[in-house]
């Protein structure tokens, strides 16, 4: 076969069925490498697919990729007991997914014999599944080059082993459990695993925080910010991501890295494709100048912690506070450091003695002034919650105000409060931006 | 006996209506080049290519940022009275409302920052003041339609 530039993606094929709550839409979609089709389709970018899937799905999957525009539809595999259905519960990744892979201890996958040739496709992109990607590898054409998107189903880099000195990018993200193991504390015991393998670079994927870029020979490190808006479905945004950047690496890697963000962008804002790729090609129009000039939000994982978020809000025991503990799920999901005044310095006792109350005060009063930023959830009749809203202002704090039950709709909260809004992924944005901004005044 | 009657004639109603799993489970809801449509049923699901809806082509309200450190408040020391036309330009840097004779009368918000590929790709902004106040600090507000 005729040896092409074109991208050739090799993982599993999913379905995806996100649930209709939170004010989700109901959506059964395509997924696992459809998502990198779909963005790579949406960049103008020719694609073919390799992929595990049930038997029952081969059809349908060939059809649909079809149009979108996929040249070449190799079946690796077959993946029995199980459906690859996934249930999907929060798309907005505000914490954690709440991904279900429907049966998967009773899944498996059986490699075709005779296995189809790949020797075609010149650069390769990898989303490893719970196949074997060394039972591949002489599959591939020996001049094949490869990148590797690390963010699941790999507990380790030791299986990419026999990749070394073929690899051009490998590619990891904040909310995988690989980068939990390796990065979590110090992004050095990461680049030290990843350089054994000597790729080009190391893309990590900070999720709202934007990505770090390392170009593993120079020892450039790039910031690639990320422009937060409303997210809509942040299902395989970084699969988009990563596929779109290898696909246009023959740029370099900082405009590829541009191009890719660019298009997860998009990608988290909409699920209906034909809006995605009409988006996608505007944002292309724009230089690399325009976006580095339009910016937007850097916050890296490990910046997180050095700024502290005071809790405001009814974070007692003997209150009903669902929208304050998803509030904070979500910022500790998310790595930031929230300072809880009512677990550190104790629930007061009812009715407490004027000497607790005196203490409890001064303590959280100290724990305001040693924080730098304010996340307010006032819930209910909670005056105190409003008091600390006020003091913040007052020391000219940050303040974002999550109001879920819209109870503190005034005009001092409001204007008062950096950001304030009923909704936690708008707020969730406003913390990042707030901390980002701190972190830039301390340079 | 009519017990199970009904609850066969219930069933079969659901499956010839298509109300079971009809909240958009019943097949791939996004291939492209499909108009948006909700899923017939008491589900929540849309399906479709598009969605219909181009942000480049909405209408939409702006508080403008930076008023008194623009160039029309320099100049004139007040703001463009309500009624007042403008457009909008994006100077290399960031994106600003200006009045008919290109003079910046404040930033839009980063948020609005997607309108330099609408403009890149031909489209352009007509403006009015809807609100503006010089006191106590200069603000403005505007409302935009793409021409």
């Amino acid at each position: 076969m005729a040896i092409t530039e074109r991208v050739l993606v090799v993982g599993e094929l999913v379905v995806d069925y996100t649930l209709g709550r939170n004010g989700a839409m109901c959506k059964l979609r395509l997924g696992g490498v459809a998502h990198a089709a779909r963005g790579l389709w949406a960049a103008g970018v020719e694609y073919s697919v390799a992929v595990f899937c049930p038997q029952y799905l081969v059809g349908e999957a060939t059809q649909y990729l079809a149009k979108l525009g996929c040249c070449e539809f190799i079946w690796l595999g077959d993946v029995v007991g199980a459906p690859n259905v996934i249930v999907i519960g929060d798309v907005t990744e505000v914490a954690h997914q709440g991904y279900e892979d429907l049966m998967r201890e009773t899944k498996s996958l059986n490699l075709r014999d005779p296995l189809p040739s790949l020797d075609a496709y010149l650069k390769v992109v990898v989303f490893p599944g719970r196949f074997n990607i060394n039972a591949l590898v002489h599959a591939f054409s020996k001049d094949a080059r490869f990148s590797f998107d690390v963010a699941y189903d790999l507990d380790d880099l030791s299986s990419l082993e026999a990749f070394r000195g073929r690899l051009q990018a490998v590619i990891i993200s904040t909310s995988s459990s690989l980068f939990m193991k390796l990065g979590h504390e110090d992004v050095d015991g990461l680049l030290a695993a990843v350089r054994s393998l000597s790729p080009e670079v190391l893309l990590l994927k900070e999720n709202r925080g934007g990505s770090r870029l390392f170009e593993l020979c120079s020892g450039n490190v790039l910031e690639i910010p990320a422009t937060l808006g409303r997210t809509v479905n942040s299902v395989g945004v970084g699969d988009v991501y990563s596929s779109v950047m290898v696909a246009h690496s023959q740029k370099g890697w900082v405009e590829a890295a541009w191009r890719g963000c660019q298009a997860a962008t998009i990608y988290s804002q909409s699920t209906f494709p034909d809006d995605i790729k009409r988006d996608v090609q505007r944002g292309l129009l724009l230089s690399i100048d325009t976006l580095q000039v339009l910016g937007g939000t850097s916050l890296s994982w490990h910046e997180r912690q050095k700024h502290s978020i005071y809790l405001a809000g009814p974070d007692f025991s003997y209150v009903e506070k669902r929208e304050l503990d998803q509030a904070v799920e979500s910022l500790t999901y998310h790595n930031f450091r929230v300072r809880r005044p009512i677990l550190e310095n104790g629930e007061l006792e009812r009715p407490a003695t004027e000497s607790a109350l005196r203490r409890t005060f001064h303590l959280d009063c100290q724990l305001l002034r040693d924080c730098d930023v304010v996340f307010a959830i006032p819930l209910g009749r909670d005056p105190g919650t409003l008091v600390e809203i006020g003091m913040a202002i007052e020391m000219g704090k940050k303040v974002v105000t999550y109001d879920p039950r819209r109870e503190n709709e005034n005009t001092m909260v409001m204007v008062g409060s950096s950001v304030y809004s009923h909704d936690l992924d708008t707020c969730l944005n406003g913390t990042f931006n707030v901390v980002a901004e701190l972190g830039r005044k301390n340079l | 006996m009519e017990e199970d009657t009904n609850a066969f004639y219930k069933a079969n109603r659901y499956h010839m209506e298509g109300v079971m799993g009809s909240s958009g489970s019943g097949r791939f809801s996004d291939y492209p080049g499909t108009k948006a449509k909700e899923v017939v049923g008491d589900g929540a699901g849309v399906e479709g290519g598009t969605s219909g809806v181009d942000k480049c082509s909405q209408a939409f309200h702006v508080l403008l940022e930076d008023v008194g450190n623009s160039q029309f408040y320099s100049q004139f020391g007040t703001v463009p009275s309500p009624g007042t036309q403008l457009g909008i330009n994006f100077d290399g840097r960031r994106v600003f409302a200006v009045d008919t004779n290109g003079v910046k009368v404040g930033a839009l918000p980063t948020n609005c920052n997607y309108l330099v590929a609408c403009m890149e790709d031909g489209v352009t902004y007509v403006g009015v003041v809807s609100s503006s106040a010089t006191l106590p600090v200069p603000t403005l507000e505007a409302d935009f339609a793409p021409q």
